[in-house]
């Protein structure tokens, strides 16, 4: 019987074992190639984005590109519009949404009864599976002319709109994400802290939530993720002006927004742009996943 | 009124930055027919009963006035074929530059070119 087992018998070692097991080997490898075929991708994107964004760096000047405040290509390819509205928009909808993610979370796992949470819950899924096109269409709809109607303002196309329909998309995930970290937690912390007499709504905040908190930050980042790459509803709700914006009651460009109008028809150097504002994209995401490995580091006891 | 100018050697839009983009002329349609502060720009074959095209320098937007140059805003659409370029395409251009071409050309509502 010969197993790649990692346990070396003890004792005399009489001669080198030459069998190998080809069938645990063969396996071993297709595991390793599927795990390898995320990498690989990561890679090829990166190296793909990398190549062709950084001769527009090296043509344009980093410091104008990324203090720029005036997009006209080919002249000028200034991304600090673009990047102050991508940041205040997905800041915006995680200020607004995650708090009320979090507590329907814990309205679903500790406190409703069973036939309430059995109609919330699917309906949360069901938020999941909309098509962004149809949240744009939404917003076009009902958001944007609800704010020029209670702001007064001509045109409903704001900072605004996009901040409230990337809170509703940013819902879903954070709720269905906090909800199982919550229900996962060993049912003695909840039990040990009601016994010591406190409330049931003070364990839930003052021991359920930061026993969760690893959970809770991955469901968080995880929707961040999808808010700053969110770019057909942000398109049809946000107004896409290329100028910078004033107040969050004006229309701005977000980076994705910026890529998806312009891919079309750019060339050249232009287009060497628009892979840069990848580039730029791709280290907001990258600084947003170490700061979530950072926040979740093991601390010791 | 010019459609472009020139920063540093390059033709640059001269379209204020903080004007809307639309994704396309139905966008722009819809946003300008719903909203009655709204103004904007789309191709004279998209306007319809819902639309008003207006005058520019006292010039109205009729298809003379722009094929002659008078619309000063007027902005032209253009064919790109590579230069080596299969003879399908070099067949279909001179198709658009026909008089059949130029009739459907001026069917949709669009300014014929000859």
């Amino acid at each position: 019987m010969t197993t790649a087992s990692k346990a070396q018998p003890q004792g005399l070692q009489l001669a080198p074992a030459k069998s190998y097991d080809w069938k645990e080997m063969s396996f071993h490898l297709l595991f390793l190639s599927c795990a390898m075929v995320g990498v690989l991708s990561v890679a090829t994107i990166g190296w793909f984005v990398f190549s062709e964004g950084l001769p527009a760096f090296k043509e344009a000047g980093v410091s104008e590109m990324l203090l720029g405040k005036d997009w006209l290509p080919p002249a000028l390819f200034g991304l600090l519009p673009m990047m102050v509205a991508s940041l205040i928009s997905t800041a915006g909808a995680v200020i607004i949404g995650v708090p009320i993610a979090l507590l329907t979370a814990v309205f679903l796992a500790e406190l409703a009864p069973n036939w309430l949470a059995n109609i919330i819950r699917p309906a949360v899924e069901l938020l999941a599976g909309i098509p962004s096109v149809v949240y744009g269409f939404f917003g076009l709809v009902i958001i944007v002319p609800a704010i020029e109607s209670i702001f007064n303002i001509p045109a409903g196309n704001t900072i605004l709109a996009g901040i409230i329909v990337l809170a509703i998309m940013i819902l879903p995930t954070v709720i269905t994400i906090s909800e199982t970290s919550l229900r996962a937690l060993p049912p003695t912390y909840k039990e040990a802290a009601l016994a010591l007499g406190a409330s049931h709504i003070f364990s839930i905040f003052k021991v359920l939530i930061p026993a969760a908190r690893s959970g809770i930050y991955t469901g968080i980042a995880l929707g961040v993720a999808r808010a700053i790459g969110e770019t057909m509803a942000i398109i049809m709700v946000m107004g896409n002006a290329p100028a910078m914006p004033g107040s969050i009651l004006e229309p701005a460009r977000t980076l994705t927004a910026n890529i998806a109008m312009e891919m079309s028809y750019a060339t050249g150097i232009h287009a060497n742009a628009l892979y840069s504002t990848g580039i730029v994209l791709l280290a907001f995401i990258v600084i947003l996943n170490g700061s979530l490995l950072y926040l979740n580091r093991k601390r010791a006891h | 009124m010019k459609l472009q100018r020139t920063i540093n050697g390059h033709k640059v839009t001269a379209i204020s930055p903080t004007a809307q983009v639309g994704n396309g002329n139905g966008m722009i349609k819809t946003i300008v027919a719903n909203n009655p502060y709204a103004i904007g720009y789309i191709s004279l074959g998209s306007v319809d009963s819902s639309l008003r095209a207006i005058d520019v320098n006292g010039v109205a937007a009729t298809d003379d006035n722009i094929a002659t140059g008078d619309y000063q805003i007027a902005r032209p659409f253009i064919v790109l074929i590579d230069k080596n370029a299969p003879d399908n395409a070099n067949n279909f251009i001179e198709y658009i530059l026909s008089e059949d071409g130029q009739k459907i050309v001026a069917e949709e509502g669009y300014i014929r070119v000859q």
